[in-house]
């Protein structure tokens, strides 16, 4: 064998040993995921909630279910919006859920939370929030604003 | 350019920092699982079952081989992972630089919101610890070619 079969059979070894060190580690450590769960809802916690694509966020807003823009206040006016979300900051989460909460469903129907896409955690926060707040059915669309703008979906900007 | 990339002081530099930095990035990793998997997750370049199997098994790898670098053994298996999964990080990084996709880089830290976004600072970074890797890879495979030729290995 090569040098370099060597050296590659070597860091493969390297591999194995550390896929099996990290599976079991994964297991007996508190903070482990389960290998199918989702990454999004072994973090927030979520245990109800669902996460969405794009599709189906869209058919959500098609049969009319409320979207909630967990973004400040300003990405939601200036940058623009899912047409017709509603704004709840989850930093000021205390402050305006109480003045939006008329403006919610009642906690037995379905509510979708978005900001901006994968990495930004606002909507997962805020997910975790309406859930303590007694919502049963909160969802999660994942791609958030960028991708329903990418998509060129209905959207409006309230500010300019 | 040969001789200096034959400078012994040059390569125990690169291999001493290489295997530093990558015991210190895998450990916050590995003590929260969940948290790394979903910062892998991010990156939208692999499903959920693969996404949580790579998170499981990365910070191992990056803790097994930056300690093998440090103590001096393994250095040609070790440095060539490190450089193969520095080529793959810069890769999902430009990818998503491209796609416009701002997030936690996942580089050192699991925190949310308290670890770097992604940039060109951190392509930077990653390009500057391939080349680092290749001068380790180099060097350990000329010593492992000259151990071979004299039947010591």
């Amino acid at each position: 064998m090569t040098d370099w079969g060597r050296t590659a059979l070597g860091a493969l070894g390297i591999v194995a040993c550390a896929a099996a060190v990290g599976i079991v580690h994964n297991r007996v450590s508190g903070e482990g995921i389960g290998i199918t769960q989702h990454p999004v809802q072994a973090v927030s916690n979520l245990e109800e909630s669902w996460f969405l694509d794009t599709p189906a966020a869209k058919k959500k807003w098609d049969d009319g279910v409320t979207f909630v823009d967990a973004r400040a206040a300003d990405f939601y006016l200036y940058e623009g919006h899912i047409a017709g979300a509603i704004s709840l900051p989850v930093l000021e989460f205390d402050s305006v859920f109480p003045l939006v909460k008329d403006r919610l469903p009642s906690p037995d129907e379905e509510i979708v939370c978005y900001c901006s896409g994968f990495g930004c955690e606002e909507s997962t926060e805020l997910a975790r929030r309406l859930t303590e707040a007694g919502y049963r059915l909160v969802y999660v669309y994942e791609g958030g604003w960028p991708e329903w703008s990418e998509a060129e979906l209905p959207s409006e900007v309230e500010g300019s | 350019m040969r001789k200096l990339l034959d400078n012994r002081w040059l390569v125990l530099g690169c291999r001493l920092v290489l295997g530093a930095v990558f015991v210190y990035a895998s450990w916050d990793k590995i003590q929260h699982p969940a948290a790394f998997a979903k910062q892998v997750y991010n990156y939208q370049m692999l499903p959920v079952i693969p996404s949580n199997l790579f998170a499981m098994t990365l910070p191992w790898i990056e803790l097994f081989a930056g300690v093998a670098l440090i103590i001096g053994v393994l250095k040609s298996e070790s440095s060539l992972l490190l450089s193969v999964l520095l080529a793959v990080f810069i890769g999902a990084i430009s990818l998503n630089l491209y796609r416009g996709v701002n997030l936690d880089c996942g580089c050192f830290s699991t925190a949310a919101g308290e670890g770097r976004s992604i940039g060109l600072h951190t392509v930077a970074q990653d390009v500057g610890l391939l080349a680092a890797g290749l001068v380790v890879l180099r060097a350990a495979m000329l010593e492992r070619r000259r151990d071979t030729a004299v039947g010591t290995d």
